[in-house]
């Protein structure tokens, strides 16, 4: 599997015997909640992964992720990584979400994402390069559920842009 | 279904009914189809059993398989990182054909600069380059590995006749080999040992710049003849550096040669440990042998250190005796802590050994062989009772790779000695991952060239439960809700677990995620732990030491519990399909005598009159009308029929509240349907409808439910044990908040 480079000391290559999880995706949901005029957004990526990407994408010091040298100021580096690699148009406008939170779950980091003040959508496009930097094979799902109807789409660091008409 | 059983018991309630209208159509050409239902019988994909591999999954009478015994010279020339050997092969073939030739594996040729490896690697540049990645990639020749084989002889020392084919090498033998009759030769070869830290490979060394020294791991080092049995021929498919190994059983003499002052450990008995170690080292090595509560060192840290200042140009010989096993591998440095504890497995004593260096403590003089030793206990339950005399975890960089009673496993602290428990979690799982490999492949001994899954899956399977009993909220990775979001995935990037390991697309969670989890749903909801580990067991010891195909395990798992699987392998390992169930609608019905206006239609539709519909009990949905029963026991008919037929009519329970639930199933799998019922007063109950539910009909199935309290809440798998890919539709009625509501709460507090 290619990986990118620099970090090939720290990657996996898929000639191991073992695996903590060994594919790389992610799944966010998006749903438009129009008694609340709200579109929901969660967010699952793997904690190691994420941990990768965001070393990839830093000249900082390396960091730790989900363990007890983890840094105060990481809900801030989420929230702008989300805030890079992830964007809504709705109806032709950028809409800014607001960053909710996160928790960890199974090896994963689930992030809350809301954008408010939604009245109608007819159009949503979607900008998803999650994790791309690091990961050529990665792949990010995003399940829509707008006005009951259900669509899946897929990402790849090739298709990082998709339009959703209703 | 639900419908015609209505209207045959609609008819036989009917007093009398007038001549049926009889309908004249033209005649409709329906297309037939053939069975596709998900239960269908898995004989068009399985191989016809035989009296090799029979029907039941055991081996048959005329089961063969062959041996091959090596004993072999080897050296490391620790300072130029070259491997020189020499080794005499005994074949024996017990099979019942004349062979014209014999097929021995190149492995290290996946390494040499015309591999072919690299070659079949698609894709565009990198987004980034490391100095070292470039150099790599455009400006460094190819490393010059591989296998130089300098002699071919047979046993009187004449040249043999020889081709090689990449990794694969043919000896062309001057008369066939008959059935019984054993083959004698000789091979003599070295090769450039590789780093095997930047490319991650599964052998080599790792180099330490602060003390110039280097820690071997190595394996796959010598030619090692092809696994030759009854449903593959030749296993020679090409080791392109995935799909791993296919090897016949034998005995090994081995005598390594390495630096004087190298510790080194390997597969088989060791025959000289008074001459390789110093004689405190060969005292706690003895008291090792009888200490069964905690490790000992036999070689502590501080003799470590001391050695790794050294260079010793003296040599020594260490001499290994391996019986029954299917391959060789050793771990040599001047760098090893070695500790050590006996093992008790059912009366029996077996050694728990680790290697490592001063950079695994303190992680690793905490864990690891108490992490062997538990591991072996543990497997030996599921299986077989460990039946070699020990098991090594050697510490190296990045790995996780086994061998027979040897293999390599990964987690080093940072360099100030801490860790994070991610660490050393990865670390326990890692090795009793690479321990329990002992039991699959290197005892079990399936065919890992052609089904990953055989070893990988079910070793990931036993590995969770073994980790489970080591912490019972260790994050295995491996339950059923952790490969959702493999299942969910694109299906154009996912294969059916039975596909040949180099085909597979997204190799961990096809190969060793998913298989695990099949398995775990497979013991704790489908078939039952006494069932499953009966089976589990009789496949396991029908196939030590010997050859099994997928079909043999799929077989036994059967053949042992009375349970027909064939609709599980036939989802989880055959397709791609996802499970996907939810509560479609849930509708409530009270008991009457007042006839439903369903079977008033129906009989209308028959031109029976309603006063003819002979007197009934329904449950029914109408409104509810003038004077009809309240109660149950307000139903005449069955007030009469409780008063004939039961000794203490008071006491009879009758149900109050009715319910018609319709489950829907969106993905393709078949699974039982998990339904947890709560009730009016927080009281539970759980179903487990089988599978089997789903035969007749793949979407939608419906289930009265009759009871004496409301049902207040409606939820299917509330404890995510059948992989179900969205739970947003598991609950009835519907949650007011979402998830997403509930942790936005929880979150902004
Ligand atoms: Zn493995």
């Amino acid at each position: 599997m290619k990986r990118i480079a620099f970090f090939l000391l720290t990657t996996l290559l898929l000639c191991m015997s073992f695996t903590l999880h060994k594919f790389y995706m992610s799944l966010t949901q998006v749903n438009f909640v129009k008694e609340q005029k709200s579109v929901q957004i969660i967010v699952r990526v793997f904690i190691d992964d994420l941990q990768e990407e965001l070393n990839a994408t830093s000249i900082k010091e390396p960091i730790e992720l989900n363990t007890d040298r983890e840094p105060d100021t990481i809900e801030a580096r989420f929230k702008s990584y989300l805030k890079e690699h992830l964007s809504f148009q709705i109806n032709d406008t950028q809409e800014e979400f607001d960053y909710i939170g996160k928790e960890y779950s199974d090896n994963m980091a689930v992030f809350y994402l809301e954008i408010p003040e939604i009245d109608t959508i007819q159009k949503l496009s979607i900008q998803n390069k999650l994790l791309n930097f690091s990961f050529s094979e990665q792949e990010n799902i995003v399940k829509t559920k707008i006005y009951n109807k259900h669509k899946s789409t897929l990402f790849t660091p090739e298709k990082t842009y998709a339009l959703i008409n209703f | 279904m639900k419908k015609i059983h209505f209207a045959i018991f609609a008819f036989s309630l009917l007093v009398s009914f007038s001549t049926i209208a009889q309908k004249t159509e033209a005649p409709v050409v329906k297309k037939g189809h053939t069975n596709d239902n998900k239960f269908k019988q898995l004989k068009d994909e399985f191989a016809t059993p035989n009296s090799q591999h029979t029907a039941s999954g055991a081996p048959g009478a005329q089961y063969t398989q062959q041996q091959v015994d090596y004993t072999m010279d080897i050296v490391l020339d620790d300072a130029n990182q070259k491997l020189f050997g020499q080794e005499a092969i005994v074949y024996h073939n017990n099979s019942a054909d004349a062979l014209e030739y014999l097929w021995v594996q190149l492995d290290q040729n996946k390494r040499a600069k015309d591999s072919k490896t690299p070659d079949i690697k698609g894709g565009g540049p990198e987004l980034l380059y490391s100095p070292e990645k470039f150099a790599a990639d455009f400006i460094d020749k190819p490393f010059d590995g591989g296998f130089h084989i300098e002699a071919v002889k047979d046993k009187s020392g004449k040249d043999l006749s020889y081709t090689i084919n990449r990794t694969m090498m043919r000896i062309n033998l001057a008369e066939p080999l008959a059935s019984g009759k054993t083959f004698k030769f000789n091979i003599k070869w070295w090769y450039n040992i590789n780093n095997h830290v930047p490319q991650r490979d599964r052998s080599g060394y790792e180099h330490f710049d602060e003390d110039g020294n280097n820690l071997y791991v190595i394996a796959q080092f010598f030619p090692r003849l092809c696994v030759y049995n009854n449903v593959e021929g030749w296993q020679n498919m090409q080791f392109w550096g995935r799909s791993e190994f296919a090897l016949e059983f034998g005995n090994y003499v081995v005598n390594i040669t390495t630096p004087k002052d190298h510790i080194l450990n390997a597969t088989g008995v060791l025959k000289n440990p008074k001459k390789v170690l110093t004689p405190t080292q060969l005292a706690r090595y003895k008291e090792a042998q009888t200490t069964f509560d905690k490790p000992l060192l036999i070689v502590t840290q501080e003799e470590a250190e001391k050695a790794e200042k050294g260079n010793s140009t003296e040599t020594k010989t260490w001499t290994f005796d391996a019986k029954n096993v299917r391959d060789f591998a050793f771990a040599s440095s001047r760098k090893f802590i070695w500790d050590a504890m006996a093992v008790d497995i059912n009366g029996k004593t077996v050694m728990a050994y680790s290697l490592y260096p001063k950079e695994g403590n303190p992680l690793w003089e905490q864990y690891s062989t108490k992490v062997v030793a538990h591991t072996l206990k543990e497997y030996s339950k599921y299986t077989f009772d460990y039946p070699y005399h020990k098991a090594i975890s050697v510490h190296s960089k990045n790995q996780g790779m086994e061998y027979p009673q040897i293999c390599w496993n990964y987690g080093r602290p940072r360099k100030d000695g801490s860790y994070s428990d991610k660490t050393r979690d990865a670390m326990i799982g890692v090795i009793t991952h690479e321990v329990g490999h002992n039991f699959f492949p290197m005892i079990v001994n399936s065919d890992e060239r052609q089904w990953t899954w055989m070893d990988e899956g079910l070793n990931s399977f036993i590995e969770t439960l073994t980790e489970l009993s080591f912490d019972k909220d260790f994050e295995t990775g491996n339950l059923p809700k952790n490969i959702v979001p493999y299942m969910y995935g694109d299906q154009s990037n996912l294969s059916p677990i039975m596909t040949q390991g180099d085909n597979v697309h997204q190799f961990g969670p096809n190969a060793y995620t998913k298989p695990a989890a099949g398995l775990y749903m497979l013991r704790e909801t489908i078939m039952g732990h006494e069932l499953f580990d009966y089976a589990f067991r009789t496949y396991s010891q029908r196939w030590m030491f010997k050859h099994p195909t997928p079909e043999d395990f799929f077989r036994s798992m059967e053949d042992a519990s009375a349970m027909d699987l064939d609709w599980f392998w036939r989802g989880w390992f055959y397709t791609t399909d996802f499970n996907d169930m939810g509560v479609k609608s849930v509708e409530e019905y009270r008991v009457t005598s007042t006839p439903t206006s369903e079977i008033k239609a129906l009989a209308k539709s028959y031109g029976i009159p309603v006063a003819q519909i002979r007197p009934g009990i329904y449950l029914s949905k109408d409104s509810i009308t003038e004077g009809e029963p309240k109660t149950p026991m307000d139903v005449v008919l069955l007030k009469k029929h409780i008063e004939t037929n039961y000794e203490n009519p008071s006491t009879v329970n009758i149900p109050k509240y009715f319910y018609e639930v319709t489950f829907e199933k969106l993905g393709g799998l078949v699974l039982p349907i998990l339904v947890e019922y709560t009730y009016e007063d927080g009281t539970k109950d759980f179903k487990h409808y089988p599978a089997q539910i789903w035969s007749k009909n793949d979407d939608a199935v419906k289930k009265v439910i009759a009871s004496d309290k409301a049902i207040v809440e409606i939820h299917i798998d509330p404890n995510l044990e059948t992989a179900d890919v969205d739970t947003s539709n598991n609950v009835w009625p519907r949650k007011e908040k979402s998830e997403f509501d509930l942790k936005k709460e929880a979150l902004q507090n």
